[in-house]
């Protein structure tokens, strides 16, 4: 399967962030040692959650470790 | 004792309004009588289809003044704020100043009306997503907190909010703040009004706005007698206050009375400010050169506020209104004309009213030209709905 979670999570990640410039960005990073504080961590969810067409409380991606588990609770929903 | 309370020094000042960013350029723009009203164009004040655009004061764009990670996430009211905060903070040397011993009110409520406006439409259309941002946005305190993250000030930080006086009682806030000793130096902020097209609709509803005209610029008359409303403008001040120094002037009395709820000026009102803010001077009537007016160009407004000054002996000293020329700044007004205030007495040259061809008052109105004055003493004016009324008594340095 595409790993829409994390294309979504990218370009989200990004526009928000643009001074991330050409950093490379994988699955193992965290967004908080990319310097993303809560509420635009927040914001970076939303934007992936509405590009991937999911409707789902933020709650439900609290304490994921990486950007890789984000993209796995993103996949989740949207399959469901 | 009682003088004692309403006394401070204004040491140091930023302003940004239609005339551009500092204070130097409000005072040229002031005195020149410049045309700066033009129909509105930021996003979210658009008139509803087959009106004519709602006209005012936008401020011009900014220098950016905000790190890359605040601006995006900041209206212009916060690039304003930040401009107007770092001008007065340079002047007043601040960074010398015991973070703790630093307070901030700012003046307003409901700032981020705009914001509110695209807010309330995200969440309707459900794209784009509601930013998370809104969430403490949403509170006219996130404006200190914004302060706060670029300049060390760690006494105090709250916002009060008094309609179209709260700039005015910010500054007489901070003023009883230093008089207190409750911190050594405090920033009273008028902050920009946002207003969406909803807020101005609604000015518009209560009668209150002025209509648009061919030349956006002849709309706004204060105390002419073809005036029909307000004019919005977008501004903000930054005055900082010590109890000593000589700095722009100090302010010598001052008085914030309430009255009943409402829109409609009270006469009585006003004239008791007045006359409060001139006893806890020490002043008579007589003894002031110069009103800076609340002259919003509202026609019961200007009626009461002309009758307050006459029937308060105050036929003698020079009047003029601000609000022609930049429009009414709401929350920031008080602070800004505070400001201009202060700016003209230091020139010693006061503005002329724009649009006065026909006063409705035998009042020494400063019309078509500048006048050269050595205003020892002055009058700063601003009421708001809710029954605010204010009066701050100023004297040169």
């Amino acid at each position: 399967m595409e790993d829409e979670g994390f294309k979504a999570l990218i370009a989200a990640l990004r526009g928000i962030m643009p001074e991330l410039g050409g950093q490379t960005v994988s699955r193992e990073d965290s967004l908080a040692a990319l310097g993303v504080n809560s509420i635009d961590r927040a914001e970076i969810l939303l934007v992936a959650m509405d590009a991937l067409q999911i409707d789902a409380p933020i709650s439900r991606f609290h304490g994921a470790a990486n950007i890789g588990e984000l993209a796995d609770r993103l996949n989740a929903a949207r399959a469901a | 004792m009682l003088r004692a309370r309403h006394e401070a020094s204004v040491v140091g000042m930023g302003v940004a309004s239609g005339f551009g960013y500092g204070k130097e350029a409000l005072l040229a723009g002031l005195l020149s009588g410049r045309d700066v009203f033009a129909p509105l164009l930021r996003s979210g004040r658009e008139n509803r289809p087959g009106r004519a655009p709602f006209i005012g004061v936008e401020l011009p764009e900014l220098p950016p003044v905000l790190p890359e990670s605040l601006a995006r996430n900041a209206d212009i009211g916060a690039s304003a704020a930040i401009a107007a905060l770092a001008e007065a903070w340079t002047e007043a040397r601040l960074d010398a100043v015991d973070p703790e011993r630093i307070g901030l009110i700012v003046g307003g409520s409901n700032l981020g009306a705009r914001a509110a406006f695209a807010a309330h439409n995200a969440y309707a259309r459900g794209r784009p997503p509601l930013s998370a941002h809104y969430a403490y946005r949403l509170f006219d305190n996130d404006l200190c907190g914004l302060c706060a993250s670029l300049f060390p000030i760690r006494g105090f930080g709250y916002s009060v909010g008094a309609a179209s006086a709260s700039g005015a009682v910010a500054v007489l806030e901070a003023v009883a703040a230093v008089a207190s000793q409750r911190v050594d130096v405090c920033i009273a902020l008028g902050a920009v009004q946002d207003l969406s097209a909803i807020e101005l609709r609604a000015f518009d509803s209560l009668g209150v706005l002025a209509e648009a005209e061919h030349i956006p610029g002849d709309a706004c008359r204060p105390f002419d007698r073809s005036r029909r409303g307000f004019v919005f403008g977008e501004s903000c001040a930054a005055l900082v206050l010590a109890r000593e120094g000589a700095g722009y002037g100090r302010i010598t009395g001052a008085s914030h009375l309430s009255g009943a709820r409402g829109p409609q000026p009270s006469l009585e009102g006003e004239k008791r400010v007045i006359a409060k803010a001139l006893e806890t001077a020490g002043l008579r009537a007589g003894d002031i050169d110069y009103v800076n007016s609340h002259g919003t160009g509202t026609p019961a407004g200007d009626d009461a506020e002309a009758e307050a000054l006459r029937a308060s002996g105050l036929d003698r000293a020079f009047v003029n209104s601000s609000k022609a020329s930049i429009g009414h700044g709401l929350a920031a007004a008080g602070a800004v004309e505070l400001s201009a205030t202060l700016l003209q007495m230091r020139a010693q040259r006061l503005h002329p009213t724009r649009n006065l061809r026909e006063p409705i008052s035998p009042l020494r109105f400063v019309r078509d030209e500048p006048v050269d004055c050595v205003a020892r003493h002055a009058l700063s004016l601003s009421f708001g709905f809710g029954g605010a009324e204010t009066a701050i008594a100023v004297s040169a340095p």
